[in-house]
């Protein structure tokens, strides 16, 4: 749990360090196995971006949206036209698993691709979907012992590797 | 941008290193390893809705009895057995999924099954999540006198050939619940270690009552088609 702690506390020092920030957006993200807040400023132009999120998913034996995810985003606008925005991003996150049967904090590591459609006369709100490839298992061990008999048991957590989803956000200066 | 790049590596390093980690069993002398291999049918077809399908793993269970069928202990047993952790069942409580384990338990619950409620979940053994591949349990039966029995049953849900349909008539021998029901009843498979098994192979010996109303064993099995290609193989190999 330590090391989640420090990775966490890496993630937010990254984020408040990047200088030259033009626009800042908080944005709402759901997909089928995971809701997330994502906060994104520009990094040195506005073409670059980065993202903080953490959210809820839904991943481990419970089927519940009460796993804790967290990480970060970098990204560039690849294609700008209009109110059209293609961009790339590549993803650094944590997911942890919330159940009393085993701990299997696991590292993610992926990319993506975001459609981004600004609405509004200033620019102010957006809409997205993002899809991507994401890599994320640990093993995990399990142990029941009693008086008769004790049992051991290793097994995976792996995340849903291909994701889609959509959001809304917010921008602000 | 030093400073970007640095945490940058930082993260992805301490990320790359943490996903290394791997876990092992440790055996002792004694030990006995449970090897469940997949078979062919290991992975079925759930409807869930439109249409859709989704690729289930079986619910199964691995227990010990002694040599004149009285349960001792549970070893492994799947999640949404153990926590009634079904998703979108609508109060269904499947009684029909491993009726043979249920009733060897002799647990009863408030509603009168045998079978383990999100309030009292199972607390014997290892609850794990359905593997979708191999799987192998580590068992130190420090406190059991050999011999002893090892026993295993697996179960789909709607796992529905020629017999028993999905249409068959609530009373009759084919019955299994209907709709949403099992189809082909649970399959069991067993096997005696004694002080001087090294390796044995759980054999099939019946299958479970197909729509959960008992606990009997029912060795003929002429009627079950890809229930039996759920497994490949069960072994037990006592670590020397």
């Amino acid at each position: 749990m330590r090391k989640v702690l420090y990775i966490i506390i890496a993630l937010v020092v990254f984020a408040l360090s990047v200088n030259g920030q033009r626009r800042n957006t908080i944005a709402l993200q759901v997909s089928i196995n995971q809701i997330e807040i994502n906060y994104q400023r520009n990094i040195f132009t506005p073409k670059i971006w980065g993202e903080v999120y953490v959210g809820l998913g839904n991943q481990d034996i419970t089927n519940s949206f009460n796993d804790i995810i967290t990480g970060i985003r970098t990204g560039a606008n690849l294609i700008s036209k209009g109110k059209n925005i293609i961009a790339v991003n590549t993803d650094f996150g944590i997911y942890i698993p919330n159940n009393s049967l085993y701990n299997a904090t696991t590292p993610i590591v992926g990319a993506g691709i975001r459609y981004i459609r600004t609405i509004g006369k200033q620019n102010k709100h957006t809409l997205f979907v993002s899809t991507g490839y994401r890599y994320g298992q640990k093993d995990y061990k399990q142990r029941y012992n009693s008086d008769i008999v004790s049992v051991e048991s290793i097994e995976t957590f792996k995340i849903s590797p291909v994701y889609i989803s959509i959001g809304y956000g917010f921008s602000f200066n | 941008m030093r400073t970007i790049k640095l945490s940058l590596c930082i993260i992805a390093s301490t990320i790359m290193l943490y996903s290394c980690k791997k876990e092992q069993l440790n055996y002792s002398k004694g030990d006995i390893v449970v090897s469940v291999n997949t078979g062919k049918n290991w992975l079925h077809n759930f409807p869930l809705f439109l249409g859709i399908k989704k690729k289930n793993p079986p619910q199964f269970a691995i227990w010990i009895e002694d040599t004149k069928g009285n349960y001792i202990t549970t070893l492994f047993v799947t999640y949404k057995i153990a926590t009634q952790g079904w998703i979108a069942n609508n109060g269904n409580r499947r009684k029909e999924s491993l009726p043979y384990w249920c009733n060897k338990r002799g647990v009863v619950y408030n509603d009168g099954l045998m079978l383990p409620t999100k309030d009292s979940p199972l607390i014997d053994g290892i609850t794990g999540a359905t593997p979708k591949r191999d799987k192998s349990i580590m068992v130190d039966t420090k406190g059991i006198k050999k011999p002893f029995v090892i026993k295993a049953e697996f179960n789909h849900s709607t796992d529905f050939n020629n017999f028993y349909n999905k249409d068959a008539k609530k009373g009759s021998e084919n019955y299994s619940g209907g709709n949403n029901g099992s189809g082909q009843p649970a399959i069991i498979y067993s096997a005696t270690i004694t002080s001087k098994t090294t390796s044995i192979t759980l054999k099939l010996i019946g299958h479970s009552s197909p729509d959960g109303s008992n606990g009997k064993l029912y060795t003929n099995t002429n009627r079950l088609t890809s229930a039996k290609y759920i497994v490949e193989n069960i072994t037990a190999k006592v670590n020397p």
